[in-house]
C-alpha cells in the first residue's frame, strides 16, 4: 500500500507510528492551527490542551507504537455536543457556558483508548438544532472555502475544522443530517451510522429516536477506521446495537463491480441546483466506470420527510430539554420569586432562538388535543417513509443522491426564515427518520469552487456496502486532495 | 388537522414549555410556528389506516440487564455543576415551593 497523505488519519497514525513524528509534536501542531486558523474560522469553542499533551506523553513513553490502536497520536477534535471530562462542553448553548462533565461520552472515551489525542471541542449550532452553525449561542463557523458562507450545521465547527486541514477527523452528531450537510457544504467524508450503531452515552441528547454520532474526515478509510473504534454495544446505552463493529476499512477493496445502486432521479428534476446535480449526474458515470448497475429506484414518501422530521424531532426536542431547569446543571436566572419564575426566566435567557422555536413546536405536537393529529401522525408517515425507503433498498444495494440541494449559500441568507432553512435538509431526514447509515462523500465542486457532496445510503446494519461504494468512488476522483486556499498543509511532506 | 393560525396560540405553549417570550419574540414565533404547521399539513393529507407509529427504528428494544447495584455517579461529581447547594449537606437548592 502507499504511503498515505500526510493531512490524513492514516497518515498521521503512521508517521507517529514509523518514528518520522512524536505524538507530542502532532499533538502541538494541531493546537497551534486550531489556536490560529480554527478561531478565524470560528470553529473551536475550548482546546484541551492539557488532556492532549498527557495523553501524547503516554503514547510517546510506549515501548512499541505498532501496538498502539488504529488512532495512535492522532489529534482528533469533538463536537461540542459531546461530553469530555474535565473539558467545558456547552453544546452551543448559554445553557451550559459553564458545564464541565463529570464523564466522558463513551465514543470519546473509545476514541481515547484506540491513541487518539482529543485537542479541541468545536462549535455548533445550539444543541445540534441548525443546518447553518448560525445557532450558536458563541457566533457562526465560516465555510473555509468562502468565508462569506456558512459550513453547514449542526456540526459545522468539525466539518470546517477537518476540510481547513486543522485536524485529520471529528466527531459530529448526525440527527437529521448535521454531519452528512457540513460535511458536503466543506469537502469532507462524513457518517451517519446506522441507529444504534455508536452509543451516544454521553451525547447531549436533541432527538433520542434519531440522533447518532459519527466521525468526519479527509478520506472515507480513514472514516471507516474511526467509526470502528466507536462503534458497537454500550451497557450506558440500551439502543446500541450489541454486535462488534465489523472491520469495515480491510472490506474497501474498490471492488464494487455488480452492486445496484438505486438512484431517484425523480428528487433530481426539481429543487435542485443545477451546480449540485451536474457533479452528482457525473459521479453515477464514474461509478458506472467501476461496474455497478445503477437501477431507478422512486421514493414516493420523499417529500414528507420534511415536515414528518420537524414535527417528530422538536417533539422529542421539547421532552429532552426539559431537563435544563436550573437546579442540577446549567445556568440558573437571579433572583426569581418562586420556582415556577426561575424555571422561565432560566429557560427564557439560556435558551437562543432556535432552540425555543423548536421546544414551542414540539410542545405544541404533544399538548393534549394535538397529539394523535400531529405526533402521532406523523409516526404513522415516519413508518410510511421507512418503508418506502427498505422497498428501495431491496432493489439495490445502496441509494446514491445529492447530500444537499444547494452548495454552502451564505451566511445571514437563511436564519430569519427557518422553514426555508429546514428545507436544507431534505435529501438528509430520511435515512435518519428510516434508521439507515448514510454518508456524504465530495464529488466535486459546483457554483463558485464550492464543493458538492454524494450521499450513499445503505441497508441498516451495512454500513460495509455504503463505505465500499464510497471509497471506491473516491479511488477514482480523489476530490478530498484540493484543500480551500487558506488550509495550511503539512510543510514538504 | 384545524387551521393551525387559528388553533396555534403562542402564549400557551409558551407556558407549558416553561418559555416566557417577549412580546416581540411571541409575534415572530406565532407567525413562523403556523407557517411551519400549515406546511405539516400535508402530513395530515396521507392514508395512515392500519399503518403503526414508528418510535424508532427496528433494532434492540432496551434489553434487559441484571438487576444488580452498579457504581454511578458519585454524589460530588453530581453536585459540582449546581448553580446553588448548601455547601453544607449534599443538596440542590431551589427557591421556596411550600409558602
Amino acid at each position: 500500500m502507499t504511503t498515505p497523505h500526510p493531512d490524513t488519519l492514516a497518515g498521521q497514525r503512521e508517521a507517529f507510528v514509523r518514528g518520522d513524528t512524536s505524538a507530542r509534536a502532532q499533538c502541538e501542531r494541531a493546537l497551534e492551527r486550531l489556536r490560529d486558523a480554527g478561531a478565524e474560522l470560528g470553529a473551536v469553542l475550548t482546546l484541551s490542551a492539557d488532556r492532549a499533551l498527557a495523553r501524547a506523553a503516554v503514547l510517546d513513553a510506549a515501548p512499541d507504537r505498532a501496538a498502539l490502536g488504529p488512532l495512535a497520536g492522532v489529534p482528533v477534535a469533538v463536537k461540542d455536543t459531546i461530553c469530555t471530562a474535565g473539558i467545558r462542553t456547552t453544546a452551543g448553548s448559554r445553557m451550559l457556558h459553564r458545564y464541565i462533565p463529570p464523564t466522558d461520552a463513551t465514543a470519546v472515551a473509545r476514541l481515547e483508548q484506540a491513541g487518539a489525542l482529543i485537542v479541541a471541542k468545536t462549535n455548533c449550532d445550539e444543541f445540534a438544532m441548525g443546518s447553518s452553525n448560525e445557532h450558536s449561542a458563541f457566533g457562526p463557523v465560516r465555510n473555509p472555502w468562502d468565508l462569506r458562507r456558512t459550513p453547514g450545521g449542526s456540526s459545522g465547527g468539525s466539518a470546517a475544522a477537518v476540510a481547513a486541514r486543522l485536524v485529520p477527523a471529528a466527531l459530529g452528531s448526525d440527527t437529521g443530517g448535521s454531519v452528512r450537510q457540513p460535511a458536503g457544504f466543506c469537502g469532507c467524508a462524513g457518517v451517519r451510522p446506522t441507529w444504534g450503531r455508536v452509543s451516544r452515552a454521553g451525547l447531549v441528547a436533541f432527538a433520542s429516536s434519531l440522533d447518532q454520532i459519527g466521525p468526519l474526515t479527509l478520506t472515507v478509510r480513514d472514516g471507516a477506521t474511526m467509526l470502528q473504534a466507536i462503534a458497537g454495544g454500550d451497557p450506558l446505552d440500551a439502543t446500541t446495537i450489541p454486535a462488534p463493529a465489523p472491520d469495515w476499512a480491510a472490506q474497501l477493496t474498490g471492488d464494487i463491480r455488480g452492486c445496484r445502486i438505486g438512484v431517484p432521479r425523480h428528487l433530481f428534476e426539481s429543487g435542485v441546483d443545477d451546480d449540485v446535480r451536474a457533479p452528482v449526474l457525473a459521479a453515477l458515470d464514474v461509478l458506472s466506470a467501476r461496474g455497478v448497475r445503477l437501477v431507478d429506484v422512486t421514493l414516493s414518501q420523499a417529500r414528507l420527510a420534511i415536515p414528518v422530521y420537524y414535527l417528530i424531532a422538536t417533539a422529542e426536542a421539547s421532552s429532552n430539554l426539559a431537563r435544563y431547569d436550573g437546579v442540577r446543571y446549567g445556568v440558573r436566572a437571579a433572583d426569581a420569586e418562586d420556582l415556577r419564575d426561575m424555571y422561565d426566566r432560566t429557560r427564557s435567557e439560556g435558551f437562543g432562538a432556535e432552540v425555543k422555536r423548536r421546544i414551542i413546536l414540539g410542545t405544541f405536537v404533544l399538548s393534549a388535543g394535538y397529539r394523535d393529529a400531529y405526533y402521532v401522525k406523523a409516526q404513522q408517515v415516519r413508518t410510511l417513509i421507512a418503508r418506502d425507503i427498505e422497498a428501495a433498498l431491496r432493489e439495490a444495494d445502496v441509494l446514491a443522491l445529492p447530500t444537499s440541494p444547494s452548495v454552502a449559500f451564505a451566511l445571514g441568507a437563511r436564519v430569519a426564515d427557518p422553514l426555508t432553512m429546514y428545507l436544507s435538509d431534505v435529501f438528509t431526514v430520511g435515512a435518519s427518520l428510516a434508521g439507515v447509515p448514510a454518508m456524504s462523500v465530495p464529488c466535486g465542486f459546483g457554483e463558485a469552487g464550492l464543493p458538492v457532496g454524494l450521499q450513499i445510503v445503505g441497508r441498516r446494519g451495512d454500513e460495509a456496502t455504503m463505505l465500499r461504494v464510497a471509497d471506491a468512488f473516491e479511488r477514482d476522483t480523489q476530490v478530498w486532495r484540493q484543500a480551500p486556499s487558506g488550509a495550511r498543509h503539512h510543510g514538504g511532506a | 388537522m384545524a387551521d393551525d393560525r387559528g388553533d396555534f396560540n403562542i402564549a400557551h405553549v409558551a407556558g407549558l414549555a416553561r418559555l416566557a417570550l417577549t412580546p416581540d419574540q411571541e409575534a415572530l414565533f406565532q407567525k413562523q410556528l403556523a407557517e411551519v404547521l400549515a406546511w405539516a399539513a400535508h402530513v395530515s393529507a396521507v392514508p395512515t389506516d392500519g399503518v403503526p407509529p414508528m418510535a424508532q427504528a427496528d433494532g434492540p428494544h432496551a434489553p434487559a440487564r441484571a438487576d444488580q447495584v452498579a457504581p454511578s455517579l458519585e454524589v460530588p461529581a453530581a453536585l459540582r455543576n449546581a448553580p446553588d447547594t448548601p455547601g453544607t449537606a449534599p443538596l440542590f437548592r431551589v427557591p421556596r415551593v411550600i409558602g
